[in-house]
C-alpha cells in the first residue's frame, strides 16, 4: 500500500513537471515560430526614449508621425520556406507606399478563378465554421455559390466562448470543418490550423487583402486570408444618432465629412453643443479602444525586432491620451467604454465601434436600427495631420484547420463568399451612410488594434484606467520596454497605470 | 417592576451590591454583542443579497432609467416588458425543457450512481481500493477542461472496447457511434459516476457511509441481506443528510453548467447556454436586448434554484434531527 502511494505520488509529480514544461514560452525554439505573428502595416514606431516636449492638450498641436514603418522593414527577415511555389512571401520586394511586398498580378475575375476549379469539385461538400448566426445575405451568397459550382456548403454555428475549444476538439476527432473563421492571428487559433498554401491555390492576386495575408503569415506560411473587397472587414466607424442631430439642430457629421471638415475637434464641439442642449444624463461619445490614439497613427504597442514594446511614453500617444482625458473631464466621453446600449437608447450622441454593429441583422444597436435613425461616418481625422488612419478592430480572416477534408475547394469558396459583388450591399447595413463610410475606409491607411485576444480587452482596461487619471498623471507614464508578447506589454502597462490611478 | 429597574434602584440607593453590578455589566455586554452580531449579519447578508436585489430592481425598471443616477433601488416606473423580452430571448419554454431533460435528469442519475460508487469504496475492502481512492481524488482535482478533448474524441466515436465494430462486422449492421449532440453524451458519464463534480459527490457519500455504525451492516448480513439489499434497505434510508447535501449541490451544479452543454450538445440549448449568448441574439421582433432584460433573464434562471434551495433547506435541518446521525 505504501509503495503504491509513493508510486502514485511520483507519477503525479512527473505529470505536473511535463505539463509545466509543455507550457514554456519565449526562449524555446518550438514555441517561437508559432507565437509571433507578422507585424501590422502602417504602425507608427517612435523613439522610445522621447519625452513629451509640452503639456499642451491642444489637439491641433499633435506632432506628425516621425517614421512610418512599412511591412517590409519590420518583417522578420527570414526567407520563406513556402511549400508551394509562386507563394506570396514577405520581404521579397520593398514597397514604399506601405502596401504589400508581394510580386503582384492583375486581379483575376471570378470566371477565371472558377475555370481553375478541380473537375471533380461538383457534388463535394465543405463546411464553414463561424460563431455568428447565419444572416440572410450569407445564406443567399452560399446558395449562389452552390448553384454555380455544385459544391455543397454547410454553415456550422458555434458558441463564441467555446469556439476555439470546439475547433481543437473537432481537429482531434479528425473531422473538422473545411473553412474556419479567424478573428486574429492569435497563436491559440494557429495551433489548430494548417497553412492555406497547402490547398495549392495561388494567392498572388491583388483581389486578396495583402495586409491580411501579411498579418496571418507565420514564418512564411499563410494561415488566414480575406479579400480586399470583403464585406467581412472591420474598420471602426463613428455611428451617430440622426434623431438627436435633428432634434438639437447640431451640425450634420455626414455633411462635415463630405466637405472635408470632419475632425476630432469638430466632433468634440458638437458633443459640447449636444450636452448643453440635452442636459444631464447624456454623453457625447462612447469610445471603445481610444480610437483617437489610432487615428494619429499610433498604437498602444508596436512590434519591432521580434519584440513588442509599449508606446505609452511616445509623444503622439501621450498627446492623444491627454486629449481624450480632457474630453472625459468635460463629460464628452461617457464613463462606460463601449456603451452602445445607451447609444441605442438615445442617451449618447456618437459611438465609435466596428462596422459590424451597423450590419442589418447584428444584435448591437437594435433599437436605433429599428427606428431607422442610425448613421455613420468614418472616424474623424486628426486636425492638422496630413495622413488619415483608420483603426481596424478585428483582422478577420478565414483559414483551413488541420485534417480538414476537401481543402482544395476552400480558396474557391472564399473567393466567392468574401466578394461584395455577391452581396446586395445596400441591404447589408442598416443605412447607406454606413456602407459609404466603410467603402471609403478601404482606400485609407490602416492601423490594427493589435488583437491578441487578451490584449484587446486589456486595451479597453487601459483606456478605462487612463480616462480616470488626471491630465498631469498621464505625462509620467512608463518607459517603453521590450516584452516578449503583446500580452506582457499590456499587463505591464496596466500595472503602471494602476499605480498612477492610485 | 422589572429586574433591571430593581437593580437600578439598588445602585441609586447607594447600597450597591457587587452581584447587581455584575448583572448589569453582563446584560450590557450581552446587548452590545447582540447588536454587533446583528450588524455583522445584516452587513454580510447585504453583501450576499446585493446581486439578487440588484437583479430584481433592474428587472422591473423601465430601460429608460438604466443610466439615471437618481434611481438606485426603487424605479420610477415599473414594467414587466423585460421579462417578456427575456422569455423570448431565452427561447423559453424550449430551453427550460432542455435544461430539465439534460441537466436535471443527468443530475438525478449522478446522485444515484455516485451513491452506489461510494458505497463500494466505503463499505468493502478489496484489492486496489487504494488506487481507486487515489483516482477519486484525481477526479476531484483534475478540471474538466483538461479532459475535454479526449472526452470529445471518445464520444465522437464511442466504440466501447471495439465491441460495436465487432457487432457491425458480425451482423452486417451499421451502428452510429457518434454520441455528440445526443443525450448520451451527458447521461453516460453520470451513469458511470464520472460526470460533473461526481468526484466530490462520491467523496461526500463515502465519508458519510464510513461513519455509519458497522453493527447495522452486520445485522443486515445476519438477516440474509446481500450487499445490494443492504444498500437499498439500510444505507440509503440512513443517509438522508448526505443524500440531501449531494442532491442540492449536484442539481445546482448541473443547472448552472454551461460548458458541457455547449460543447457536447449543440442542438439541446439549455437556459444556461441561452443566457450566456443573451447579447448575441440577432434582432428578434418585439424584443429589447438590454441590460435590464438581461437582469430579468438572470432572475428567471436563478429563481427555480433559489426556490429549490429554500425548500430543501428546511428538510435538511429536519433530517439531521430525525436521524440523529451527524456526518
Amino acid at each position: 500500500m505504501k509503495t503504491m502511494k509513493k508510486l502514485i505520488c511520483i507519477v503525479l509529480c512527473l505529470l505536473m513537471v511535463f505539463s509545466v514544461a509543455a507550457c514554456g514560452t519565449e526562449g524555446t525554439g518550438s514555441n517561437n515560430s508559432s507565437g509571433e505573428p507578422a507585424n501590422n502595416s502602417s504602425v507608427i514606431v517612435e523613439n522610445s526614449s522621447e519625452t513629451p516636449s509640452d503639456t499642451s492638450t491642444d489637439v491641433t498641436s499633435v506632432d506628425a508621425p516621425s517614421e512610418t514603418v512599412t511591412p517590409s522593414q519590420t518583417s522578420q527577415g527570414n526567407t520563406t520556406s513556402a511549400p508551394v511555389s509562386n507563394l506570396w512571401a514577405p520581404g521579397t520586394n520593398d514597397n514604399s507606399d506601405g502596401g504589400t511586398s508581394a510580386p503582384k498580378q492583375t486581379s483575376l475575375t471570378w470566371k477565371q478563378v472558377k475555370a481553375k476549379l478541380p473537375k471533380d469539385a461538383s457534388g463535394k461538400e465543405i463546411e464553414l465554421y463561424n460563431w455568428n448566426t447565419q444572416i440572410p445575405a450569407q445564406k443567399a451568397a452560399i446558395e449562389r455559390f452552390t448553384k454555380e459550382t455544385g459544391i455543397k456548403v454547410k454553415y456550422k454555428e458555434e458558441g463564441y466562448d467555446t469556439y476555439l475549444a470546439k475547433l481543437a476538439s473537432l481537429v482531434a476527432t479528425g473531422n473538422p470543418p473545411t473553412v474556419v473563421r479567424l478573428r486574429d492571428n492569435d497563436p491559440s487559433y494557429m495551433m489548430s490550423m494548417q497553412p492555406i498554401n497547402k490547398t495549392g491555390y495561388d494567392f498572388n492576386d491583388t483581389y486578396w487583402d495583402q495586409d491580411i495575408l501579411m498579418e496571418y503569415n507565420v514564418n512564411g506560411l499563410l494561415y488566414g486570408v480575406n479579400l480586399e473587397s470583403s464585406p467581412y472587414y472591420q474598420p471602426m466607424v463613428t455611428f451617430y444618432n440622426q434623431e438627436l442631430i435633428d432634434k438639437y439642430s447640431l451640425e450634420d457629421p455626414y455633411e462635415l465629412w463630405k466637405s472635408g471638415k470632419w475632425t476630432w475637434k469638430k466632433m468634440y464641439e458638437i458633443c459640447e453643443d449636444f450636452l448643453k442642449a440635452a442636459g444631464d444624463g447624456y454623453s457625447g461619445l462612447s469610445t471603445l479602444v481610444g480610437e483617437y490614439v489610432f487615428s494619429t497613427g499610433s498604437s498602444y504597442y508596436s512590434y519591432k525586432d521580434n519584440k513588442y514594446s509599449a508606446n505609452l511614453k511616445t509623444t503622439a500617444f501621450l498627446k492623444a491620451m491627454q486629449n481624450m482625458n480632457t474630453q472625459y473631464q468635460k463629460g464628452n466621453i461617457c464613463d462606460i467604454v463601449g456603451n452602445y446600449s445607451d447609444f441605442s437608447l438615445g442617451k449618447i450622441l456618437f459611438c465609435n465601434e466596428s462596422e459590424i454593429a451597423g450590419r442589418q441583422s447584428h444584435y448591437m444597436m437594435t433599437e436605433i436600427k429599428k427606428k431607422g435613425t442610425l448613421r455613420a461616418v468614418p472616424i474623424p481625422a486628426v486636425d492638422g495631420q496630413k495622413e488619415y488612419y483608420v483603426p481596424i478592430l478585428e483582422n478577420e480572416a478565414y483559414g483551413v484547420p488541420n485534417k480538414a477534408k476537401n481543402i482544395e475547394l476552400a480558396p474557391y469558396f472564399l473567393r466567392f463568399y468574401l466578394d461584395t459583388a455577391n452581396y446586395n450591399m445596400n441591404s447589408f447595413y442598416a443605412h447607406k451612410t454606413i456602407l459609404e463610410a466603410v467603402e471609403w475606409t478601404r482606400s485609407q491607411k490602416r492601423v490594427s488594434v493589435l488583437n491578441e485576444l487578451d490584449t484587446n480587452r486589456t486595451i479597453i482596461g487601459i483606456v478605462e484606467g487612463l480616462l480616470t487619471c488626471t491630465t498631469s498623471q498621464i505625462k509620467t507614464l512608463i518607459e517603453s520596454k521590450y516584452y516578449p508578447s503583446a500580452k506582457d506589454a499590456a499587463a505591464q502597462a496596466t500595472k503602471e497605470i494602476g499605480k498612477l490611478v492610485k | 417592576m422589572t429586574k433591571f429597574n430593581k437593580l437600578k434602584q439598588f445602585t441609586l440607593s447607594g447600597r450597591e451590591s457587587s452581584l447587581s453590578v455584575y448583572k448589569v455589566r453582563k446584560k450590557t455586554v450581552s446587548l452590545i454583542s447582540s447588536i454587533a452580531r446583528y450588524v455583522f449579519l445584516i452587513a454580510f447578508s447585504y453583501t450576499l443579497l446585493y446581486p439578487i436585489l440588484f437583479m430584481i430592481s433592474h428587472a422591473i425598471r423601465d430601460p429608460m432609467f438604466f443610466n439615471d443616477p437618481t434611481v438606485q433601488w426603487i424605479p420610477k416606473a415599473y414594467t414587466f416588458s423585460n421579462f417578456q423580452s427575456a422569455w423570448v430571448v431565452l427561447q423559453m419554454p424550449t430551453s427550460l425543457f432542455n435544461t430539465i431533460t439534460v441537466e436535471v435528469i443527468s443530475s438525478l442519475i449522478s446522485i444515484i450512481a455516485c451513491g452506489v460508487a461510494a458505497y463500494g469504496l466505503a463499505c468493502f475492502k478489496f484489492r486496489g481500493q487504494g488506487i481507486l481512492n487515489a483516482l477519486l481524488i484525481l477526479l476531484i482535482l483534475v478540471p474538466f477542461s483538461m479532459t475535454l478533448i479526449p472526452n470529445f474524441v471518445n464520444y465522437y466515436n464511442f466504440d466501447f472496447l471495439g465491441l460495436f465494430t465487432l457487432i457491425e462486422k458480425i451482423f452486417k449492421v451499421e451502428i452510429d457511434t457518434n454520441l455528440l449532440d445526443t443525450l448520451w453524451a451527458v447521461y453516460l458519464p453520470s451513469i458511470t459516476a464520472v460526470g460533473l463534480k461526481s468526484g466530490l459527490c462520491i467523496y461526500i457519500y463515502r465519508q458519510f457511509y464510513r461513519a455509519l455504525p458497522k453493527e447495522l451492516f452486520e445485522a443486515a448480513w445476519i438477516d440474509g441481506a446481500g450487499p445490494l439489499l443492504t444498500y437499498v434497505r439500510i444505507v440509503v434510508p440512513s443517509s438522508g443528510v448526505a443524500l440531501l447535501t449531494v442532491s442540492l449541490l449536484s442539481i445546482i451544479w448541473h443547472w448552472n453548467d454551461y460548458y458541457i452543454a455547449q460543447m457536447f450538445l449543440t442542438n439541446h440549448r439549455t437556459m444556461a447556454v441561452e443566457l450566456n449568448d443573451f447579447f448575441m441574439h440577432h434582432g428578434l421582433d418585439g424584443v429589447v436586448v438590454s441590460a435590464d432584460s438581461c437582469m430579468a433573464a438572470c432572475l428567471m434562471f436563478v429563481t427555480p434554484m433559489l426556490v429549490f434551495y429554500l425548500i430543501l433547506q428546511k428538510r435538511f435541518i429536519a433530517s439531521i434531527s430525525a436521524t440523529g446521525i451527524v456526518g
